[in-house]
């Protein structure tokens, strides 16, 4: 099982190099991404003439953005293409093969995120200690870390789930539109969660999209205590479990539904 | 006229392909809708938090939401997938099939880059924007102004939907060079007066993203002079322009794959 999920995993990444290009542009757009955050939040700290907003002091607010995009590349996965494998039939070549879908679609994950991070991760990481010089404590780039692969996890599982739909959409991207930008702003990756009213924030408390951006963007920040961490990192592991099971069940309910004769 | 039965022939037939999957239309339509609302959200999270950006109270900086909205579900709605279709097309080997059609391989293309899809982000784009107008206080002269902007602003994005058209014909795969273009409009959605004066130049004449939003905006409100409206719509043909030669050179250099 290790060699055939070794095999994947290198497969993935080899398939990812033909396109670095598409990686070092993506780098770029991060970067200027992050730039602009920079800007608008200046801009909006110096106007308003404040130390801290919600308890964010400007450093803090642009570091949030950076590492949040460096969260949000780590744990975005793309399931557009699942849609096309359906209604190709090219689905029913992957079924045959000697490995469960869900460990096959994680493999292929985690290959793609060796190459963001190589590709992305470390260019905006070089920008954002260009601009900010920012300092961090050994314990919280290790609970960050830890935390950002758990992240990895229930961002992969979700969207494994919802990439299923097109079992009996046969169409999905619609879906996933109406998902992606909803999970947009309650992840955290528009706004820092604590910009939101107490009441909105309540709400998405319930939900996992916070653990999967900015709960762990929070940690690396240092603004959540040891012992919260703990409590933190013990619902992420919640999540994975409860996503891990709908997974499986909604796949043994997907093959059962699939037609998959193709277009 | 010719241009236009097409155009209606090509929304038909799209017409008929995504009724065949109308849910997914739907929710796709509501996603998109919902996507652009971020900018208008943003603005309300911002203003509620601070005092915003200087210079611009609450209604105005809606009002630059409002008219990107509208003007990149124009742009969507007619031509931002140009390049896309130009990407398949090389891709697939099936790029000669544009230029045996008797129409302009250009006008074609544009054609059947339609993308009725946009047309609620688009409605709900002016909504945004006149409510804001409204709430903002607008000038008659204003209004025209605007117009005019949108005008030159449509046309700037036509431009780089034909250069990064041309650019798939040269290279091939030029897909990031969109994906990148396309999330650099992103600074047009603020003031240009954060990013400095070699910002705001660079995102006027050199990367015009500005001109989408941020300077209608500004026309609306009575602050622009006339000089930089001569200098905008200058801009505006003279990367028009362009584009076309630049489209010309890549069809000129286009070597079938055909045997």
């Amino acid at each position: 099982m290790i060699r055939k999920t070794k095999a994947i995993f290198i497969k993935s990444i080899k398939t990812g190099i033909a396109y670095k290009f598409e990686f070092w542009v993506w780098a770029g757009i991060l970067s200027a991404l992050f730039l602009l955050q920079y800007f608008i939040w200046t801009a909006i700290f110096t106007h308003t003439g404040v130390e801290q907003i919600r308890g964010f002091t400007l450093q803090q607010t642009i570091l949030y953005y950076g590492l949040a995009m460096i969260v949000g590349s780590l744990t975005y996965y793309d399931v557009y293409n699942f849609e096309w494998l359906v209604r190709s039939g090219s689905i029913l070549v992957r079924l045959v093969k000697p490995i469960h879908y869900l460990l096959r679609s994680f493999m292929n994950f985690l290959g793609s995120k060796v190459l963001n991070f190589t590709f992305q991760i470390i260019p905006l990481s070089i920008l954002i200690w260009l601009v900010l010089k920012p300092k961090f404590e050994l314990a919280q780039l290790c609970f960050g870390a830890l935390s950002i692969l758990l992240a990895m996890q229930i961002s992969f599982l979700f969207w494994w789930i919802i990439g299923r739909s097109a079992v009996w959409l046969i169409k999905s991207r619609g879906l996933i539109v109406v998902i992606d930008g909803f999970i947009w702003v309650a992840s955290g990756a528009l706004v820092p969660l604590a910009f939101f009213p107490q009441a909105v924030q309540k709400v998405l408390a319930y939900m996992p999209f916070q653990y999967v951006i900015y709960v762990p963007t929070k940690i690396l920040l240092g603004q959540i205590t040891v012992s919260w961490i703990l409590h933190i990192l013990f619902i992420q592991i919640l999540w994975i479990i409860i996503l891990l099971v709908l997974a499986l069940f909604i796949w043994n309910k997907a093959i059962q539904a699939l037609e998959a004769v193709g277009v | 006229m010719k241009l236009l039965k097409l155009w209606s022939r090509w929304f038909n037939l799209w017409w008929q392909y995504e009724m065949a999957y109308r849910l997914n239309f739907i929710l796709r339509c509501t996603g998109l809708v919902f996507y652009n609302f971020i900018g208008p959200l943003l603005a309300i999270v911002i203003y509620s938090i601070s005092s915003g950006f200087p210079g611009w109270s609450f209604e105005q900086f809606l009002l630059i939401q409002g008219i990107m909205m509208t003007v990149l579900g124009i742009a969507h709605l007619l031509f931002t997938n140009a390049p896309w279709i130009i990407s398949d097309l090389v891709r697939n080997g099936e790029l000669d099939n544009l230029f045996i059609r008797p129409i302009s391989p250009l006008r074609l293309l544009f054609c059947w880059a339609v993308d009725p899809e946009h047309i609620p982000q688009l409605c709900a784009g002016a909504l945004i924007a006149v409510y804001a107008a409204i709430k903002a206080g607008v000038e008659a002269t204003g209004v025209v102004n605007c117009i005019i902007l949108i005008l030159a602003a449509l046309a700037i994005l036509a431009a780089f939907m034909i250069i990064l058209s041309a650019l798939t014909i040269f290279t091939v795969k030029a897909n990031a060079l969109i994906d990148f273009f396309l999330r650099i409009i992103a600074f047009g959605n603020y003031p240009l007066t954060i990013y400095g004066p070699i910002g705001a130049f660079l995102f006027t004449f050199i990367l015009p993203v500005g001109i989408i939003a941020y300077y209608p905006a500004q026309a609306l409100l009575g602050q622009i002079s006339l000089r930089i409206l001569i200098e905008l719509i200058s801009a505006a043909i003279i990367f028009f322009s362009l584009s076309l030669a630049i489209w010309r050179l890549a069809i000129k250099k286009y070597t079938s794959a055909g045997g």
